[in-house]
This record gives structure tokens, C-alpha cells and sequence, in this order.
């Protein structure tokens, strides 16, 4: 627990890239600037993959294909459908190998946030779109991580109806940083909205199962494994944090091509 | 001597499974260690270029 050299993986939930589902036509064009400054950062930051929240379809689906290139870039979402073919648009679901532990990684977005609905997309229910990848993922993965753009309380029932799910993240709603909670076998965390904190969770993966979190062992003592454990903790970013230039330079350039838009130049 | 060097064989053989089916049972329950770094809506800082 806590090795700094241990293997991590970058998850980006979901609600990357807008602030809101909806853009004014004027906003849009200077919110798909920051959009693609905000995506080419979390690219830099080692993520490969990000769930596809409500806020990101606010410029609509082909300006989400454009950034959609697997396997450098993957946008995830089960449950967004093409309305022809009911085929999911993005990718449903990928694996990665963690420290010797295969995760498998899937998204959903909220069907509920889609009331008005859409010509170019469906968002199905995740009562008719999990069970089914629940059942060929479990084949084929250690662990289940699934990125959730819904609420709480509907994850709590996701968890409680479903539980090879090992891990919940959550996004887009503001309950702030959450402990995480076990429900049934899944732990649910999420950290406050608009990027004001990392979460990093340490896990100790004993299989598939019960979660207790870490405690410190007695001394000399070897612990017993019953249940894998995990170890949470959320880091404020805050400006007096040392920068790094890469991305120093990403966000000059993204302000630079917002203030050409606003001189009336080509940005 | 040679008998007696005969009847050890199977003891050290036996000891030396034993500690073999140790180290087995002890690899098995070690954990596997991983870290996962996560946040939620955008990554910071760009948000505030808008």
C-alpha cells in the first residue's frame, strides 16, 4: 500500500469536457477550444480512456468522434446507442492490465439526463444494457471498474442489482468528495466536480469479493487477506502546486487561441 | 552409513515438497497492489480559460 512505484491507471469518469449539457451557439465555439485544451491535458496526464458524461455531448457526437481514436484515445459509454442500429456509438467496454490484475473498464451515461432525446443518439437504460456485458466481462476480467454518470442512489442500485461490479466511479454530481462506500460488493467513490481534487485509491486485490479498508497491521504481524483491501485519499489541486511545463504551455496556447477567436481571428 | 544415508532420502524429500507447497500457498494469498487515480468532470485548471 502507498508505494509511490506501484502500477497505476488513470480513470477519467466522465464530464471532461463541458460545464454544462447545453452550449448557447456563441459559447460553443469558445467552449469546444477548452474542451480540446482540457482533453489534450488529460491525454498528457497518461489517460486513455474517458466515460462519456451528459456534458460531453454538449457540442454533439461527431465533435466527441473527432478526439475518439483507440487505442492512443477511447470514449466510453455502454448505453449511448446509435438510434439506427442500436450498436453502442463509442466503446461499450476495454481492458487493461494493472499489476498483474486484469480490469476491465466500462461507462455509462445517464439515460435520465436525455429526456428530450436526440437524432443522432439513444441512451438506453442500465437495466437493458449491463447485465448482458456484465456476463462476458466477468469471463474475461479480474475486476470490474464501472465510470458512472449517474447519481448516487441509482448507483447504490446498480451495485445492489449487480455485484461482479467491484468499483464504482462516479461523475457529474456534486455530493463533493465521497468516502468511498461499500454497497453489496461494490465500492462507490467519487471526488468534487470541476476537477478540484485527484482521487487515489490504493488497492491490495485479493479477488473478487468483499472490500475492508486498509489498517495498519500490528507489528511483525502479517495480516490475513480475507477481502481485498483499499486505501483512499483525495489531493486538493491548488495553485501553489509546482507546474508542469507541458501543460503550462497547453493552457497558454488554449488562452491564446481563445483570445484570436475574440479579436475575430481564426484561432 | 549407506543404509542410513538411504532412509534420510524420503525425509528430505518430504521437507523439501513441504517448503515448496509453502512458498506455492504463500504466493497465492499475496495480493496484488495497484493504484487508481481518478477525477471527476475535467482535470483542473482549463476550466478556469473559459
Amino acid at each position: 500500500m502507498n508505494d509511490p512505484n506501484q502500477p497505476a491507471l488513470v480513470v477519467t469518469g466522465g464530464n471532461l469536457l463541458f460545464p454544462t449539457d447545453q452550449q448557447t451557439p456563441d459559447a460553443t465555439e469558445t467552449a469546444k477550444i477548452t474542451a480540446d485544451g482540457v482533453l489534450q491535458a488529460t491525454q498528457k496526464m497518461h489517460a486513455t480512456f474517458a466515460g462519456i458524461g451528459s456534458h460531453d455531448l454538449a457540442a454533439g457526437i461527431a465533435f466527441l468522434q473527432q478526439s475518439h481514436k483507440p487505442p492512443a484515445f477511447s470514449w466510453l459509454s455502454l448505453n449511448l446507442l446509435d438510434p439506427t442500429t442500436r450498436r453502442p456509438l463509442f466503446t461499450p467496454a476495454l481492458q487493461r492490465q494493472v499489476g498483474g490484475v486484469k480490469i476491465a473498464i466500462l461507462a455509462l451515461s445517464d439515460h435520465t439526463s436525455f429526456q428530450k432525446g436526440s437524432s443522432d443518439f439513444q441512451v438506453a437504460d442500465w437495466r437493458i444494457s449491463l447485465p448482458e456485458a456484465l456476463v462476458q466481462l466477468k469471463k474475461e476480467a479480474d475486476c470490474i471498474v464501472l465510470l458512472s454518470n449517474y447519481s448516487l442512489s441509482e448507483n447504490m442500485e446498480i451495485a445492489r442489482a449487480h455485484e461482479t461490479i467491484d468499483l464504482i466511479f462516479q461523475t457529474g454530481h456534486s455530493v463533493g468528495n465521497m468516502t468511498p462506500v461499500v454497497i453489496n460488493k461494490t465500492l462507490i467513490t467519487q471526488t468534487e466536480i470541476r476537477g478540484k481534487y485527484l482521487g487515489v485509491l490504493d488497492i491490495d486485490w485479493n479477488g473478487r469479493g468483499a472490500w475492508s479498508e486498509a489498517a495498519p497491521s500490528p507489528q511483525g504481524k502479517k495480516k490475513e487477506l480475507p477481502a481485498s483491501t483499499y486505501a483512499n485519499r483525495f489531493i486538493a489541486i491548488k495553485q501553489s502546486l509546482v507546474s508542469d511545463p507541458e501543460i503550462d504551455a497547453l493552457i497558454k496556447q488554449t488562452q491564446r487561441r481563445m483570445d484570436k477567436l475574440r479579436h475575430g481571428q481564426t484561432p | 552409513m549407506h543404509t542410513k544415508r538411504t532412509r534420510n532420502k524420503p525425509t528430505s524429500s518430504l521437507l523439501l515438497v513441504l517448503l515448496f507447497l509453502a512458498l506455492l500457498a504463500g504466493t497465492g494469498a499475496e495480493a496484488a497492489g495497484f493504484r487508481l487515480i481518478y477525477a471527476n468532470d475535467n482535470l483542473g485548471e482549463l476550466d478556469g480559460c473559459g
